[in-house]
């Protein structure tokens, strides 16, 4: 038993430390090379830059152990950074390799020299992250005519559209670790970039899993082009405020072979924007043709499971009704859904019916019209809004809803505007929006009323040195008690609103809803 | 493991052929011993040799062993994240690491060897913290480091790294 014990023993000792006999001055460099690591793995490569580049400067051996985490992460706003780096990366070429995060900000006025990034690109063989972002979307320059974005934004995609051809590059070759993509490069002239069908080929990369994009217009592209990517890695797709045609839509669908996570953003901010090439047709896509906008949803049926559509305002969303192929129902997989905006009522209807609906469907976060109307809700000739179910029944839409997702865990709504609403008329809503909350929590389902913030300091899509708004938390009946509302009110309590205060042009300043409370226990008296 | 099996006597012998007699529990915050406890059975009959680590090391790596015996086992998520966050180290680990480096370093030796990872990691933290905010020659000075660098070769590696400094 001893001997084996001991043989054992000995299989557990690592070479380099059982080699080592310590002496009076041991030192740091002295430990096994993987301890040695584990020491640097400790400091935060950007909190301790100062200290990395410092120990790169002590001797050899740090510098190799310091450097891998400098170079880790770039981080690069300016032309002379762009400078400073290539020279750095010429010294040394295996720096280039040290590369994985590759974060190019440019900055308004000084992005000059930035495409020289594109020799780089082209060597680069171990970035996995890249973001790019054009100098003139984060500087409220969007309509800029610098004419100098034109030929940079050239100059950086290129090399990742190279990237993406089949079969151009064995293993080893620049750019063929990438996987998480990010790319804001409107601005100059137009608050779009118009894609291009080459610069489509970046959906086949060959590696790429998570691809954002944003005020990207993307139209009739060409499928033959297209059609040499047919199974794609990507996982995860964002378009963010991009204008979508839907014949782009469905080409670019059918290049991964399995997505499961899409962000649909149509623009939002302005109904003026040209829509170019002539002729193309943008946006608010189910209600062109829902039946074009399932279908081309469809090629991901097996693998996708969690879509966002956030659909643009139309004048005439509410018009006629198309006659329906299929229903969301294709979408076997899908177990999220959020629709945002002003969400076609088609799309809507498809969810009231187990035949439409997804059939799988665990979570479903809506926008407010549908709340309003779903609580059964009437107006009545002074305003007021009137409850029309028994308190003690569900809501007929709400009842049809659940019975065709029997699924359903969680359902959300995102109330935008409140301003419109006055505080009697409000009360209405909450008593209803409570008891309504009640009721699904019997059934075992996490219902939230979210209320978006009224001037967001940032609008999608969200840029350097941008947070995006949260919404707050208006309503939830989730866990024992409710949770408490930011602090504002009583558990369980729907935080009211008043409409004088709206229109003093006051926002959401953190005391509104106590004294909307208390001025709504007054009006009761 | 059981309650008795917890307070059980296991007798560990160091590199220097010292006999150590501790808990079970407290041993067994070493993956090592605790697998072959687990592969022999039987734990106290036999004992178990450490054989990288001598008894003043040992004695250390228990003392640390024993004060965080109840500590709840690391899961798998936070392992990664926990790891790159902070070189925060908590007060009496902080204490405990406060030792010559010779001791520093047998310690992270042996908690690698004896495979602790958490002691592992306050070790690697607090030689780290030592590296902080120090400039290339008091690194050089407090881990005696010779300088293999030229002057004019260190000069063209802060302006090769240049690009890093912090805006």
């Amino acid at each position: 038993m001893r001997k084996w014990l001991m043989s054992r023993l000995s299989q557990h000792a690592p070479t380099a430390s059982s080699a080592h006999r310590p002496t009076m001055n041991f030192s740091m460099l002295e430990l096994p090379p993987e301890l040695r690591l584990c020491i640097f793995e400790q400091l935060d490569p950007h909190a301790d830059k100062d200290t990395l580049r410092a120990a790169a400067r002590a001797c050899r051996l740090l510098q190799d152990l310091a450097e891998p985490f400098l170079y880790k992460h770039i981080f690069l706003r300016t032309g002379l950074e762009v400078a400073t780096l290539l020279k750095s990366v010429a010294a040394r070429p295996a720096r280039v390799k040290l590369i994985h995060t590759l974060d190019v900000r440019c900055q308004w006025g000084k992005s000059s020299g930035i495409e020289r990034l594109e020799a780089l690109l082209r060597t680069a063989a171990n970035i996995d992250t890249l973001t790019i972002e054009s100098p003139y979307c984060n500087s409220g320059r969007w309509h800029s005519t610098g004419g100098a974005w034109e030929p940079l934004k050239r100059a950086l995609l290129e090399p990742i559209a190279a990237a993406s051809l089949p079969n151009a590059h064995p293993d080893g070759q620049p750019l063929q670790n990438l996987t998480t993509l990010t790319l804001h490069l409107n601005g100059e002239r137009s608050e779009f970039w118009y894609m291009m069908d080459y610069q489509a080929d970046i959906f086949g990369h060959p590696t790429l899993r998570d691809l954002t994009m944003s005020c990207a217009a993307i139209p009739s592209l060409s499928k033959r082009h297209l059609s040499k990517y047919t199974k794609s890695p990507l996982k995860r797709l964002t378009l963010d405020q991009c204008q979508i045609s839907l014949i782009g839509l469905a080409a670019l669908l059918a290049i991964p072979a399995a997505l499961e996570y899409l962000y649909l953003g149509e623009y939002t901010l302005d109904n003026d924007e040209q829509q170019w090439p002539q002729g193309e047709e943008y946006d608010t896509l189910c209600h062109r043709s829902a039946n074009a906008f399932i279908l081309a949803l469809g090629q991901q049926a097996n693998s996708l499971t969690t879509l966002t559509y956030y659909e643009r305002f139309s004048s005439s969303l509410y018009g006629g009704r198309q006659q329906l192929g299929s229903g969301l129902n294709v979408l076997h997989q899908l177990k999220e859904l959020r629709l945002l905006g002003d969400t076609d009522a088609q799309l809507q209807t498809m969810l009231m019916s187990d035949l439409t609906s997804p059939p799988v469907l665990r979570a479903l976060h809506l926008q407010e019209h549908s709340l309003l109307e779903w609580i059964a809700l009437e107006v009545d000739d002074e305003g007021n809004f009137l409850q029309l179910a028994e308190s003690s029944s569900l809501p007929g839409p709400i009842a049809d809803l659940l019975s065709a997702n029997s699924e359903l865990k969680v359902l959300q709504f995102r109330v935008p505007q409140l301003y419109e609403t006055t505080r009697a008329r409000w009360s209405g809503v909450s008593q209803a929006i409570a008891s309504l909350g009640e009721m699904l929590r019997e059934r075992g389902i996490d219902f939230r009323v979210h209320l978006c913030p009224r001037q967001p300091r940032f609008v999608r899509p969200i840029l350097y040195g941008e947070v995006e708004d949260v919404d707050e938390l208006l309503y939830s009946n989730c866990g024992e008690a409710y949770i408490p509302l930011c602090g504002h009110s009583d558990g369980g309590q729907l935080i009211e609103s008043d409409n004088s205060e709206y229109e003093d042009g006051a926002g959401f300043d953190g005391d509104w809803s106590e004294t909307a409370l208390e001025q709504s226990s007054d009006d009761e008296e | 493991m059981s309650a008795t099996e917890a307070e059980q006597q296991v007798k560990l012998v160091s590199s220097d052929n010292v006999e150590i007699i501790t808990e079970r529990k407290v041993a067994e915050r070493s993956m090592l011993i605790k697998n072959m406890i687990e592969d022999l059975g039987a734990p106290g009959e036999e004992p178990i040799p450490i054989m990288n680590v001598s008894e003043a090391v040992l004695r250390k790596v228990l003392e640390w062993c024993s004060h965080h015996k109840n500590d709840p086992a690391p899961t798998q998520d936070d392992d990664a994240d926990s790891r790159k966050k902070t070189t925060d180290i908590e007060d009496w680990d902080q204490k405990f690491m406060q030792v010559d480096q010779e001791m520093l370093f047998e310690i992270i030796l042996a908690a690698n060897y004896m495979d602790i990872k958490a002691l592992l990691d306050v070790g690697c933290k607090t030689v780290a913290n030592m590296i902080k905010g120090k400039s290339p020659e008091e690194i050089r000075k407090t881990f005696n480091i010779q300088n293999d660098f030229t002057p004019e070769e260190e000069e063209q590696i802060r302006r090769e790294n240049e690009w890093a400094e912090d805006r």
